[in-house]
């Protein structure tokens, strides 16, 4: 197969592309002077995806549908490590390659890196995502491993009050649902639905192969067939990408908790109106909102500087803005002794620069700031592969990221100001100490108590 | 003047500062990496109340606002300190990431970012009695205190650090890199401002950068950034990274209301006649938690679907090896059975060839890409200088080659469990007998230092 060679000179980097006879995506990102190899199968595949047509295979006719368990891609990623011979990680580990997998909101990958033996590893690659062996003992086994897994974070106070964040602010929007679902959840997952899913969703028209580091794009044939082998594939299935309607309002205003933390924990969230799906638009609406938020709350802010001596905020504070399929999301907070009245500053900041606009100079200093961080995501073979996969899968034109930068304006911002923070789509998360007031030392939590020697 | 050393050309020291520059073209970015070396004792909260300070104004950027502008004006240039242990050496880190200057069209970033960097250190907002601008220091010794406070919040982190510390109760080791919540409270003003201007005079550095520079005009931007009247003091001027007890073996539960339990483990190494290679110990780890091949990925979270993670960790400097597992309360007594069940099978010899080749691959992968990974590189060359064992990749490469199952049985006989923790709803059952027949096993004891020669590769730690 033939790859097409494209340089880019601002980052001095040169990507080969091109497309399997089987529909998969290939992008080679050969990088001089190092070690490594670094392969990455992604596929279309996250947690919002959460549908499996279920009209009979062959027909275009537009069938049923049937709504996978949430946690479903999650699930799959661990069981197609599952094989009949055991743990396939532990055939990556005997060629001296570390393996894993992520699943995200749009997208799951399987990924290794190597400094030898590429070809056997990218068999063992195929193997993995190709070769499914689902069935009854493995998902059961799994299923106790993933709900460990779902305990571990539900301890994680900061991964509570952010999960918290999205169910008050999403009504329908998958992204309200944890990436590795419930406990409820995984247990209605079975190796049927699995297959179902696989089905769907694991087509090679559905998948991108990405190579970066001591790569030659030259041996692409010899690198698809080791990966490929013999296996042919039939025809893709329809995918629907349908996300349901999502109205403007958050379904609450306020979701408080009580937990085992020494501070209290707050975020605000500000939801999306009416945000992009694909394409160059993600890209600017994610750059522009980047370059306000950092804007209003980063650590150059006055806001923020004003926030920090008050006492009101510390080192945990961030401000970030998100963006994925048919979801946009700014997310405000850390941890404060005083919940309400951060909050209240927030949005008194907000208020403050929608009457003032931003200032030129700092305008400038940002976007200069957003500029250099672009090349940090082209550093290193892994830095590379995992934005390539994630332009990839959210369907974004990356090499426009600069473009994109350089042509945002002072005026864009005041658009932005004036749409980024609408009250009715907000919503306030808070974590408070399980008893006590605010900054009370856990209670609950009785140090060494138990302490029994022999 | 340069001396090579490993990938980095080393300069001899001035002031007490020891320069490694690693020219590579390789990356976008240029690294710079600053470590302050402290000996680990009862000044370990005052460093790291400093390092919280240092980061809140200079003289010429007078806030965290300003400093925050600068390093934007640097095309976005990151800046990071943190406060850690090695042995038991307390480290500050200054960590800065800049653009190069070839893609910053702009001769002058690296040289800026240096000069920044020393101004940090050594030129912070004072007021005019020379001390700590005092709204500053009262919020950052507050900061400290809450982030000391809310250690618990992290349940994995916190039970790996109440391991250590109930295990090391009576050794440097058993403090906390950040210090105490008491500690910190009691720090004044006027005694964290003497203790900085000493420090500044005093504190032995390594200074690490990675990127497509010259070495020379690194040099330049770092000459003038230190008081001529620096000590000389260096690295090896420090007493040793180790000190050695065996304390008493314990069980500590500690009761906290959590989905999940943490259980650790915290092994010594009791040396007798033989006297194993740190290579075998670090074989060990790898072979009982290190990865997804070791024997408790397999065997608790496979096998057993005991807990979603499970694995060790090997402190080569103080020779501590540690296992941790986040499990379901009622599976506590199992998981601590199995767990020493494979500890025993080690001693006994029951490493199989794919365990040994698995372990000897993933190590030889990350020595042959250690240059691909600029911090993985700087922080193993600091390694080997902490342990005074500096070796060339290549010869490095050729001992983990050699490494045969007889070296790891023989440090698995050294382990002695020392400590478990476990951080849960229900009480540890009495486990004390058993560990009681444990201690017996230990006969002489002895540190790991550098005449058990290092892998030269402390990244693999």
């Amino acid at each position: 197969m033939r790859l097409i060679e494209t340089f880019r000179p601002g980052i001095a980097e040169a990507i080969h592309s091109g497309m399997h006879e089987c529909g998969l995506e290939i992008l080679v990102n050969r990088k001089a002077g190092f070690s490594r190899q670094i392969a990455i199968l992604g596929a279309r595949f996250g947690s919002i995806d959460s549908v499996v047509r279920t009209a009979p295979e062959g027909t275009s006719a537009k069938g049923d549908h049937e709504n996978l368990p949430q946690g479903l891609a999650h699930f799959l990623e661990h069981e197609l490590f599952a094989k009949k011979s055991g743990d396939i990680g532990k055939r990556f580990a005997r060629l001296g390659a570390s393996a894993n997998a992520a699943t995200g909101f749009t997208s799951t990958s399987y990924f290794f890196s190597c400094t030898r033996a590429l070809r056997e590893n990218l068999e063992l690659l195929g193997e993995l995502v190709f070769d499914p062996y689902f069935c009854p003992a493995t998902v059961r086994k799994e299923r106790d491993v993933i709900a460990q897994e779902l305990r571990m974070y539900e301890d994680c106070p900061d991964w509570r009050v952010y999960t918290n964040l999205l169910g008050s602010l999403f009504h329908r929007h998958p992204i309200r649902f944890d990436i590795a679902g419930t406990e409820a959840s995984i247990e209605s997952i079975t190796p049927e639905v699995l297959e179902r899913a696989y089905r769907t969703y694991y087509h090679p028209s559905n998948l991108i192969l990405i190579l970066t580091g001591d790569v030659d794009p030259d041996e692409i044939d010899g690198i698809v067939d080791s990966l490929i082998g013999s296996r042919t594939f039939g025809d893709a299935l329809p995918i629907d990408r349908s996300i349901p309607h999502e109205p403007v309002e958050a379904v609450c205003d306020h979701r408080g908790e009580r937990g085992d933390v020494a501070q209290p924990k707050v975020l605000v969230g500000y939801k999306d109106a009416s945000p992009p799906n694909c394409g160059r638009a993600i890209l600017e609406r994610e750059v522009r909102r980047n370059l306000l938020v950092h804007l209003l709350f980063g650590s150059s802010s006055d806001l923020y500087q004003e926030l920090y001596d008050d006492g009101l905020v510390d080192d945990s504070f961030g401000a970030s803005y998100s963006i994925d399929r048919g979801a946009g999301l700014t997310v405000l907070g850390g941890d404060t002794d005083q919940p309400e009245r951060l909050v209240e500053k927030l949005r008194e900041g907000i208020a403050s620069a929608q009457r003032s606009g931003i200032v030129e100079s700092d305008f400038e200093r940002t976007r200069r700031r957003l500029l250099g961080r672009f090349f940090f995501g082209f550093n290193s073979p892994e830095s590379t592969a995992s934005t390539l996969l994630s332009a990839w899968s959210k369907e974004v034109p990356v090499w426009e990221y600069p473009d994109v930068v350089a042509a945002t304006t002072r005026d864009d911002m005041d658009h932005q100001l004036a749409d980024a923070f609408s009250e009715a789509s907000a919503s306030v998360s808070t974590l408070l100490p399980a008893t006590g007031g605010a900054g009370a030392p856990t209670p609950s939590f009785e140090s060494g108590v138990a302490a029994s020697r022999s | 003047m340069w001396q090579p050393q490993g990938k980095f050309l080393h300069r001899a020291p001035d002031r007490g500062l020891n320069l490694f520059v690693h020219p590579t073209e390789k990356f976008k970015t240029t690294t710079v990496k600053l470590y302050c070396h402290h000996v680990l004792d009862s000044n370990a909260a005052r460093n790291a109340l400093l390092t919280f300070l240092l980061r809140q104004g200079t003289r010429t950027c007078p806030d965290a606002r300003s400093i925050a502008r600068h390093l934007e004006s640097l095309f976005g240039a990151t800046l990071d300190l943190d406060v850690f242990k090695i042995g038991e050496r307390q480290v500050v880190a200054l960590h800065l990431q800049v653009l190069n200057d070839r893609f910053a069209k702009d001769s002058t970033l690296l040289r800026r970012a240096v000069q920044f960097l020393g101004e940090l250190l050594t030129k912070p907002r004072l007021e005019r009695d020379e001390g700590f601008t005092r709204g500053f220091f009262e919020q950052e010794k507050r900061n400290l205190v809450r982030l000391l406070e809310s250690k618990i919040e992290d349940r994995h982190a916190y039970a790996s650090d109440r391991l250590i510390e109930e295990m090391c109760r009576d050794e440097p080791y058993g403090i906390h890199e950040l210090g105490t919540v008491d500690e910190v409270s009691a720090i004044t003003r006027d005694e964290l401002s003497e203790h900085y201007a000493s420090w500044r005079e005093t504190v032995p550095i390594d200074a690490f950068v990675v990127g497509d520079v010259e070495p020379e005009s690194v040099a330049d931007a770092f000459e003038d950034i230190w008081p001529r009247s620096r000590s000389r003091m260096t690295l090896e001027d420090l007493p040793g990274p180790v000190s050695w007890r065996v304390t008493e073996s314990k069980c500590v539960h500690e009761a906290c209301e959590a989905r999940q339990a943490v259980l650790g483990m915290g092994y010594r190494i009791v040396q007798d006649d033989t006297r194993p290679t740190n290579l075998g110990f670090l074989y060990c780890d790898a072979v009982l938690g290190g990865g997804t091949f070791s024997k408790l990925f397999r065997n608790v979270r496979e096998a057993e679907g005991l807990a979603y993670y499970a694995g060790s960790s090997f402190e080569r400097i103080k020779g501590l090896l540690t296992i941790h597992a986040g499990i379901a309360d009622e599976n506590y007594e199992r998981t601590l059975r199995i767990v020493k069940r494979e500890v025993r099978a080690m001693r006994h010899g029951a490493i199989d060839d794919f365990e040994l080749e698995s372990a000897r691959q993933s190590f030889l992968h990350r020595i042959r890409s250690i240059g691909d990974h600029p911090l993985a590189l700087v922080r193993a060359t600091l390694l080997a200088r902490i342990a005074g064992t500096p070796m060339s990749l290549e010869k490095a490469l050729a001992r983990h080659e050699a490494v045969q199952k007889d070296d790891l049985v023989e440090a698995a006989r050294c382990l002695v469990l020392d400590t478990v923790y476990f951080l849960g709803k229900r009480r540890a059952s009495r486990d004390e007998r058993a560990i009681a027949r444990w201690r017996r096993l230990s006969t002489k004891t002895a540190p790991v230092t550098s005449e058990t020669p290092a892998p030269g590769v402390p990244s693999c730690v």
